[in-house]
């Protein structure tokens, strides 16, 4: 493609074209950009390289054009899946409380995801030329706990998944609360996952309607390429205690346990959407700042630490005696003395405009954790006792569900416990 | 003969659904018989050549396939063709939901053999007495859904695709509604008596309007002017 004596107009099939595409865009430091047109009998064809000025970032959404994440598996994806750039969560609520319904909904989201994630159209897609950049494209599918009471099937809630308390700090409006069914639907193109998620939420028009949408970004860096986790509005360095994905401290933390066998191999997610009262934060210096979290602003470092990756360390003690990190500091309290304590941290940010003049933003925090109630539950108790933090932010909605475990090929997610 | 084979008899021009290319109207014809359609009767055991009573009914007798066909202005059964299992793979398959009158399945089918296949009969007898193959044709600038002369042929070693606005198999008169995410069974007959059986999607599709209804419904409110 670099050769200019290659540059000829020459027709390609689509899937040439896509791979010739994602060439482009790694190739796009060296000035060169594939153009591409459609000839007036359909067919897609390759034109001319067009010089450009050499850009200067790349986006990851067209670095990873190409690449896609398997449906199938063990687990569901979109959970130990690098955090792509965009995600959309989603709470769905059945029209009928029918067990049949219910079903139906897991059969076609599994096989809408199984396609879409592949790079595939959909079964009747009306777009399909938008499925075919998935940009690393995951769906993962959660159970809330009205599901399980409207199809009368509370004796299948595994006891690793219970309602979570609301905290004294919270705010919470019940707009955001908990559904019948929970998409997190997750891309580097936004294009793709808007799409992925208008033919999802069509293909289930006639059981669900959609109770809340919350469209999520993050900064496109990549934690698979050793970057630091991405950043919140605030400016933190945000993700950073996370377990490794494929380790046994990620096992341990993450996936639900063998009992009950339908759920082994899952997850509880728990939303919650913080708003973050950014003007009042804005009264305060870097220091302050740094103190309220426990970390530093320019690189994530821990108080009394060097660089993001070092240990907190909460019992150092600086020249007058005090701890470097504060009592009540966010990452001192938040911290986990175990791996059963850890939570997997997978946070998007939020820009929702403007209520009265002041900015609707924060972020949609998904927890993801086998126990809340020894993970997550302890964890925000103690941040709504003692952080610091809560005068900068407040929770404004919370749901939770349960995330079942994957699924083979020719299967769907959940298959049997409706039926 | 029934008043509704009339709506799906293709070779009655009368009643071929025409939707113009300039101004998205459909020229409409005969609309309420179609609610009025009489019942099927039970047909007595299938013989070469005697009378039918719904075009593109299947039925299987002493290990042979027969298909109700149209003979002039009869319906009659086809020959029987002895069964076999065909070599005819069958994927992306899905059914638009519906809950009464017809609709339309679609799928992906593939021939892997060295020699043509063709498709000659549909059947799914738990939600349809009678399935059709069905093609959209431009002719004289109108669009018309038709059944399809002689059946989908899949060439030696490709690939058809069943879609909206192309070949499609026609569901008359289901029995029972279609709805999302519903396993519908549906069968193949290939010439040679080939059979090939898989499971369409129930699926919420707005477009492959072949109803008159529908089409009626959709040119009154239709906003778009497609020459644009």
């Amino acid at each position: 493609m670099s050769d200019p004596d290659e540059t000829q107009v020459r027709k390609v099939s689509r899937r040439g074209l896509l791979t010739a595409g994602g060439a482009a865009f790694a190739g796009a430091a060296g000035g060169i950009v594939l153009g591409r047109v459609t000839a007036p009998d359909g067919a897609v064809v390759a034109v001319e390289p067009t010089p450009r000025p050499q850009l200067s970032h790349v986006s990851p959404a067209g670095a990873s054009a190409a690449q896609t994440i398997d449906f199938y598996g063990v687990h569901q994806a979109g959970v130990d899946t690098p955090e792509q750039t965009y995600a959309t969560f989603l709470g769905l609520n059945l029209i009928r409380p029918s067990a049949q319904d219910a079903d139906s909904v897991l059969r076609i989201v599994s096989d809408d995801a199984a396609r879409l994630m592949a790079g595939r159209p959909s079964l009747g897609d009306t777009e399909p030329e938008l499925a075919e950049i998935p940009a690393r494209l995951s769906f993962t599918i959660g159970l809330g706990h009205p599901l399980f009471e409207k199809t009368g099937r509370v004796d299948r809630i595994p006891a690793y998944f219970p309602a979570i308390p609301a905290f004294s700090t919270d705010d919470l409006d019940d707009r955001w609360s908990s559904t019948d069914f929970y998409l997190q639907i997750a891309s580097d193109d936004p294009l793709t996952l808007a799409h992925a998620q208008r033919m999802v939420v069509k293909a289930l028009s006639t059981l669900t309607t959609v109770a809340w949408v919350q469209p999520g970004f993050r900064s496109p860096t990549p934690a698979n390429e050793g970057g630091r986790a991405s950043r919140n509005l605030m400016g933190q360095v945000d993700g950073t205690v996370n377990p490794l994905p494929g380790s046994p401290q990620f096992d341990t933390a993450v996936w639900t346990g063998a009992e009950p066998a339908w759920a082994a191999g899952g997850t509880v997610v728990i939303v919650r959407r913080i708003r973050m009262l950014l003007d009042e934060w804005d009264r305060m210096d870097v220091a302050a700042k740094e103190m309220v979290i426990g970390r530093r602003l320019d690189n994530g470092a821990p108080l009394g630490g060097d660089s993001e990756e070092d240990p907190v360390r909460l019992d150092v003690l600086d020249d007058s005696g005090l701890p470097v990190i504060p009592s009540s500091a966010h990452v001192r309290i938040a911290h986990a003395e175990s791996d059963e304590e850890m939570i997997l941290r997978r946070p998007y940010t939020y820009d929702a405009g403007f209520i009265d003049g002041v900015q609707d933003a924060g972020l949609i925090f998904a927890a993801y954790t086998a126990d809340p109630r020894r993970s997550f539950i302890p964890m925000q108790q103690r941040l709504a006792d003692k952080d610091a933090f809560n005068r900068w932010n407040t929770t404004i909605g919370s749901a939770t569900y349960l995330i079942p475990p994957g699924c083979a090929e020719g299967d769907y997610i959940a298959s049997g416990l409706f039926t | 003969m029934l008043p509704y084979l009339f709506i799906h008899s293709c070779e009655n021009k009368e009643f071929v659904v025409r939707i113009r290319k300039s101004g998205l109207v459909a020229a409409v014809v005969g609309l309420l018989a179609i609610g009025l359609a009489n019942p099927v009767h039970a047909d007595p055991a299938p013989r070469e050549g005697s009378e039918c009573s719904m075009s593109g009914a299947t039925r299987f007798a002493k290990g042979q396939t027969f298909i109700c066909e149209r003979d002039g202005s009869q319906l009659r059964w086809s020959e029987g063709i002895r069964r076999s299992n065909s070599p005819l793979e069958v994927e992306d398959a899905w059914v638009k939901v519906m809950d009464s009158g017809m609709t339309s399945a679609f799928a992906t089918i593939t021939n892997p053999t060295d020699e043509p296949i063709r498709i000659i009969a549909a059947r799914s007898a738990r939600f349809t007495p009678a399935m059709e193959l069905h093609e959209v044709k431009m002719e004289d600038g109108a669009m018309q859904m038709q059944q399809k002369p002689g059946g989908f042929v899949v060439p030696a070693g490709e690939t058809i695709i069943l879609k909206p606005g192309g070949d499609h198999l026609m569901m008359m008169k289901i029995k029972q509604s279609i709805t999302a995410g519903e396993e519908v069974p549906i069968r193949l007959i290939t010439a040679d008596g080939g059979r090939v059986k898989f499971d369409a999607m129930g699926r919420v599709f707005a477009g492959a309007n072949e109803s008159y209804d529908d089409l009626s419904d959709g040119m009154d409110q239709g906003g778009m002017d497609m020459d644009r």
